[in-house]
């Protein structure tokens, strides 16, 4: 297959970018779209030219490392999954592929299309933990937790904090982000007795950080590689309620 | 201001919310009372209820509470979506549509139609109910009520003072002093021979809905009304955290139907009005 590519080239933090086309060809359509940018990028090496900067690391899926707004989607055009599993065979041979790195306030570029997602570090270290004492390891069901808890607990704990939530909304906010890391800690017995206390420190920390506000849009829950839902947004939007009262 | 800044963006959403909400229950009831003025009465009921909604005490108490909830919810949706805009400095080269709710991504462009359509309502209705405008139309007050003869007393020189000549009630009946006293009580003050009137919002709203360019203008910005409310409904139970995988659908539902509903009574009386009458 393939593709011209149209790359957002960005030399650092402060300087100006711009879109680089690029042309790559015989492309696998088993190949992943990450596999593609290493072939342009040894391609790149090949003729001296600096190569593309983009985020990566376990290419499984499940580290949350890798970014990229695709065509107009983070993660590009197919659902559910992240950057590093979709595949070429998803577009179409010819096709003119464009690649953005995230953008957001809170997002700054750092190189390319490498932008940096410390904020959601700092979001986690406001409150996205628990420090109450467990003590040792107990029996798995000494602490009995309902079936269908444990199962949201779980759902939003596939959140991989890649940021394509904040990528797709109009807004760049990280409310679905933050509400995945608030629901899940919350529905579960050990995480319940600091909830108060972290859904307040949390939100405070995202508006500190300059995201924007959610509007009850829904792209983040139509584009985040993990399925998260925004009911987990009213799940947080509750956790705050009851915090204030 | 600074301190309302501070807020956390969670309340400000939820009191956007719950402002919302208010004044969605508050155009169920305007468009309930539009609804008067098909009945092939002359616009009796209708007038009858304008009165109603003009001289009620807790009406008027609530008033005074729409307009706080209307500037509120205003001001609070202007930064909240300033700072939206902030978040994203760079624009996308690209975007595409993901799916996702309609009417959600203009929701302060609708709004700010709204808010045209509202100061065109005030200036068309409000004011003229204030003295500030003048009435094209008025009509014989059947009740005027809330008589106190304190009050009267009190007033008595400062009616005599500002109606030297008694017919001037007629021409401009609605100094806010007029509003608490009755015609009795005005009778006694002036004599007998003039007349109490009060602006005929019949009469007002028949000319404007009969004038083909302020239908158009009416049609379309209810209509921009039902998109922002299309969203506003499930948008703000879910902003109050009423939402969970039972009623995400049906809150959906009913916010249409909410929506669908409001249009079509506006419009409705709109049409029917020129139509009809």
């Amino acid at each position: 297959m393939d593709f011209t590519l149209k790359v957002w080239r960005q030399e650092g933090p402060k300087a100006k970018g711009r879109f680089e086309t690029y042309k790559v060809s015989n492309i696998s359509p088993d190949c992943s779209f990450l596999e593609m940018l290493d072939i342009l990028n040894e391609s790149l090496v090949a003729q001296g030219v600096e190569p593309v900067c983009f985020d990566h690391d376990c290419r499984e899926g499940i580290c949350g490392m890798c970014s990229l707004y695709i065509n107009g989607h983070p993660h590009g055009p197919d659902s559910q999954v992240t950057t590093c599993q979709l595949h070429m065979r998803k577009f179409t041979s010819g096709e003119t592929i464009y690649i953005e790195p995230w953008r957001s306030a809170a997002f700054p570029v750092i190189k390319d299309l490498v932008v940096d997602r410390q904020a959601f570090d700092k979001i986690i270290q406001a409150g996205g933990f628990i420090s109450a004492t467990t003590g040792g390891v107990p029996d798995g069901n000494a602490i009995p937790i309902p079936k269908k808890d444990a199962d949201t607990a779980m759902d939003a704990a596939a959140c991989i904090g890649c940021g394509a939530c904040v990528a797709a909304c109009k807004n760049a906010s990280a409310m679905l982000f933050v509400s995945a890391k608030v629901s899940h800690l919350a529905h579960l017995p050990q995480g319940r007795v600091e909830a108060a206390e972290r859904v307040k420190k949390m939100i405070a920390k995202m508006d500190e950080l300059g995201f924007g506000n959610c509007t009850n849009t829904g792209a983040c829950e139509a584009e985040c590689p993990k399925g998260i839902k925004i009911l987990h947004i009213a799940k947080l939007n509750r956790e705050f309620l009851k915090a204030k009262f | 201001m600074s301190k309302f800044l501070k807020m956390a963006s969670v309340t400000q959403k939820i009191t956007l919310a719950l402002l919302g909400i208010f004044l969605m229950l508050f155009l169920l009831l305007h468009a309930g009372i539009n609804l008067c003025m098909l009945r092939s009465d002359g616009g009796e009921w209708y007038r009858a209820a304008a009165h109603f909604m003009g001289t009620n005490y807790i009406v008027k108490v609530f008033e005074v509470i729409l307009f706080a909830t209307f500037i509120l919810h205003i001001l609070i949706a202007l930064v909240l979506q300033i700072q939206n805009w902030r978040a994203r400095p760079t624009r996308y080269k690209v975007t595409n549509k993901s799916k996702t709710h309609t009417g959600s991504k203009f929701m302060i462009y609708t709004g700010i139609l709204v808010f045209i359509f509202l100061c065109l309502h005030m200036m068309n209705f409000y004011f003229v109910k204030l003295g500030w405008a003048e009435g094209k139309y008025m009509v014989e007050a059947a009740d005027i009520r809330y008589a106190d003869p304190a009050s009267m007393q009190q007033h008595q020189d400062k009616l005599l003072a500002m109606f030297s000549n008694p017919d001037s009630l007629a021409v401009n009946p609605l100094k806010p002093v007029a509003d608490n006293i009755t015609k009795a009580d005005l009778e006694t003050v002036f004599g007998t021979g003039f007349t109490y009137y009060e602006p005929d919002f019949y009469n007002i709203a028949k000319e404007l809905f009969n004038n083909p360019v302020y239908l158009v203008i009416y049609l379309l910005l209810i209509l921009a009304l039902g998109i922002h409310l299309v969203h506003a409904f499930p948008s703000a139970f879910h902003t109050l955290g009423m939402n969970g995988p039972r009623v995400d659908k049906p809150v959906k539902c009913i916010g249409a139907l909410y929506a669908v509903v409001v249009v079509l009574m506006f419009w409705s009386v709109a049409v029917g009005m020129n139509l009809l009458y």
